[in-house]
């Protein structure tokens, strides 16, 4: 199962900080209202006082005469704003079925829920012009004598305000959400940046860019880092000294090879035919069989001795070398490599491959040779020349001896035989074939990526 | 022709001597890279064959050294690590050609041939051919105007290869005697005289014309 830890990381924190603040946005509202009512409801209890006052002034007590039809005259100097008509304010006071209406409701009546009990009442609804309204019921009783008041007051300004704070209030929250929620992404990528540079480090690491991953590192990345250098430069030094060990055998064999293949050739072996065949022929078998499986145990396989193929530096010197051996030829090269081929290919395995394959293609070329190197997902690579060519029932048998290495195989059999080896080794695919543009062999090389 | 053989495996210094020396080479031997570095920038020899597993200093370093001092003699790597990528260093470095071990006399030879005739600057065949002269390096026998055949002595073929690998030049009696004669020979430059003697009998005597204290000049007609 695979996950990006960014990802989960970077989606924790959206989640928590969208929701924290939504909550502290709707916390602000709600109390923002709460507090503009509460207010509201404290100016209306303040009216409520002074109306009450205004009505009882004289006696002090709740009684008939309380709205008898002084009662305008003695309420009219509570305020201006309860003269004029649909002003915003209003109040009604009712004893039993007597109702006194402040004059700034006119003609209407305050529509309010009805059958409440207590001594305060804090009410919403809706009065004249269809204003939504805050009211305040208050419920006087002296002597068994009871009087209600009710004060109204229009809040389409104060909702228009609120809302007005509520719009700004969600905008700036919504933008400081935003922020946070950038910046905070912003440091996760910082702070997540060494692991992407450490993944960075082993593409190179792996392509023999740079010798080992860099140590400074975050101290939770320490460890891990020194492992995989510890552990790469174990590889390396394995594979460098079992390549030195392989190459010091074959040099340590191929010398007494020689001196007994010189010696086989000696006069005095002349009047001895059979021992002298024998001994030219199982020291050719000794020295093929020598060579292939040496070859072949020298095959690094991927890229972890270090150091890679380059199709600039590595090819160009393969084919100066060639140039070099086959200059009594007038052989022409035409290279096909596109920019930029990106492959990890073992140096020497690759050199070894290409080497066999353009030295058989010079040993029967007439004059021209095509290489063709392309990239899709695997790379292949096409070598065409314009010689007589070996016929391809024979280049099968050279194959096939090379594998049994129990026959004498003429020169090239035992390089196309490595080239075999390798191209098994990579898992790639390798066709013989007549080439149609120049008539000679035609080798196509298919290597997975 | 002057043949420096570094190799440091004596039994095969012994059979490939032997080859070499039948071959109509003067052979002189070096058995370590030090001793190879010293004797290669004498100046005396006309092509090397150079091992590159050698004890004290590798043949690819002597090969370096050489090259770096502007020495162009012609140098035949023979050597058991005939990698691809081993080959490239060795080509890199400067060689000329390059022979994995185990390698057959004659394919030496030929490669000899080949790299000693380029760097006189004439194509590469197996005889070597001037006006009316055909020197065959396999019989040691040279051809006058198609029809007449000498063999020829080791000595005599050797004499005459140099020659004819170096026409029109003046060639003194000390360099011939370097070129033919290698340091265990008894060097009497006196002997020279009657080689020529004899080839001038064998090619005709306006081949080689005698530049008085100078030394003798090999005509290309």
């Amino acid at each position: 199962m695979s996950y990006s830890l960014q990802k989960k990381l970077a989606s924790g924190l959206l989640v928590r900080l969208i929701s924290a603040f939504i909550v502290i946005w709707g916390l602000i509202n709600s109390s923002v209202s709460y507090l503009t009512y509460d207010y509201v409801y404290t100016r209306l209890a303040h009216d409520t006082e002074t109306i009450l006052a205004a009505l009882i002034k004289k006696n002090d007590i709740i009684d008939d005469t309380i709205l008898d039809d002084t009662a305008d005259e003695k309420i009219s100097h509570v305020g201006s704003v309860y003269q004029q008509p649909f002003s915003g304010h209003y109040f009604e006071v009712i004893k039993g079925d007597k109702r006194l209406r402040s004059r700034s409701l006119w003609d209407q009546q305050l529509t309010y829920p009805k059958g409440f009990s207590t001594r305060e009442n804090r009410l919403e609804g809706i009065g004249p012009m269809k204003q939504p309204l805050l009211l305040l019921a208050s419920k006087f009783t002296r002597d068994g004598q009871a009087i209600m008041i009710v004060v109204a007051e229009d809040i389409t300004a104060a909702e228009k305000a609120m809302s007005s704070f509520n719009k700004k209030f969600t905008v700036a929250v919504a933008i400081i959400m935003f922020i946070v929620i950038f910046l905070q992404i912003k440091s996760l990528r910082k702070g997540l940046r060494p692991l992407a540079k450490l993944q960075q480090d082993l593409i190179s690491l792996e392509t023999g860019k740079i010798a080992s991953l860099q140590t400074d590192v975050p101290d939770e990345l320490f460890p891990l880092v020194t492992e995989i250098n510890h552990l790469h430069q174990a590889l390396a030094a394995r594979i460098s000294r079992h390549r030195n060990a392989l190459s010091d055998l074959a040099h340590a064999l191929k010398k007494p090879l020689t001196v007994l293949q010189q010696l086989s050739k000696d006069e005095k072996l002349e009047s001895l035919p059979d021992i002298k065949n024998i001994l030219t022929k199982q020291i050719d078998n000794t020295q093929q069989l020598t060579q292939r499986i040496l070859n072949k145990a020298r095959l690094a396989g991927s890229a972890q001795s270090g150091s890679t193929f380059s199709f600039d530096e590595d090819f160009k010197g393969l084919i100066e070398t060639l140039n070099m051996m086959y200059r009594d030829k007038d052989i022409q090269v035409a290279v096909a490599v596109p920019q930029g081929l990106n492959y990890l290919f073992d140096r020497e395995d690759m050199l070894e491959l290409l080497g066999n394959v353009l030295d058989n293609a010079y040993k029967w070329a007439e004059n021209v040779i095509l290489i063709e190197i392309s990239q899709n997902r695997r790379i292949k690579i096409v070598i065409e020349d314009d010689g007589s060519g070996i016929p391809l029932d024979k280049i099968n048998t050279i194959i096939e001896r090379g594998v049994r290495l129990d026959e004498s195989i003429d020169g090239h059999g035992i390089g196309l035989g490595i080239v075999n080896d390798i191209i098994e080794y990579y898992q790639g695919s390798i066709i013989y074939g007549i080439s149609e543009k120049l008539g000679g062999l035609k080798v196509t090389i298919e290597l997975p990526s | 022709m002057r043949l420096l053989l570094v190799e440091d495996d004596l039994d095969l210094i012994h059979t490939l001597q032997t080859d070499l020396e039948r071959a109509g080479y003067a052979v002189d031997v070096a058995n370590d890279g030090v001793e190879a570095k010293f004797l290669g920038g004498e100046g005396i020899y006309d092509v090397v064959v150079l091992d590159l597993g050698l004890p004290k200093l590798s043949g690819l370093e002597v090969l370096k050294y050489w090259r770096n001092q502007g020495l162009l003699l012609p140098v035949i790597v023979l050597t058991a690590r005939d990698a691809w990528h081993e080959r490239i260093d060795g080509f890199k470095a400067g060689a000329d050609d390059y022979l994995g071990k185990p390698f057959h006399v004659e394919e030496l030879l030929a490669r000899l041939n080949a790299v000693l005739q380029r760097s006189n600057n004439t194509a590469p065949s197996k005889n070597l051919i001037k006006k009316g002269l055909v020197l065959d390096s396999t019989n040691q026998t040279v051809t006058l105007d198609k029809e007449l055949i000498h063999a020829l002595t080791g000595v005599e073929f050797r004499l005459l290869r140099y020659f004819m690998s170096h026409p029109e030049r003046i060639l003194s009696k000390s360099t011939l005697t370097e070129h033919v004669y290698d340091f265990d020979s008894d060097k009497d430059s006196n002997v020279i005289e009657v080689y020529v003697k004899r080839l001038r009998n064998i090619i005709g005597k306006h081949r080689i014309e005698t530049r008085r204290g100078q030394g003798y000049i090999f005509k290309d007609i």
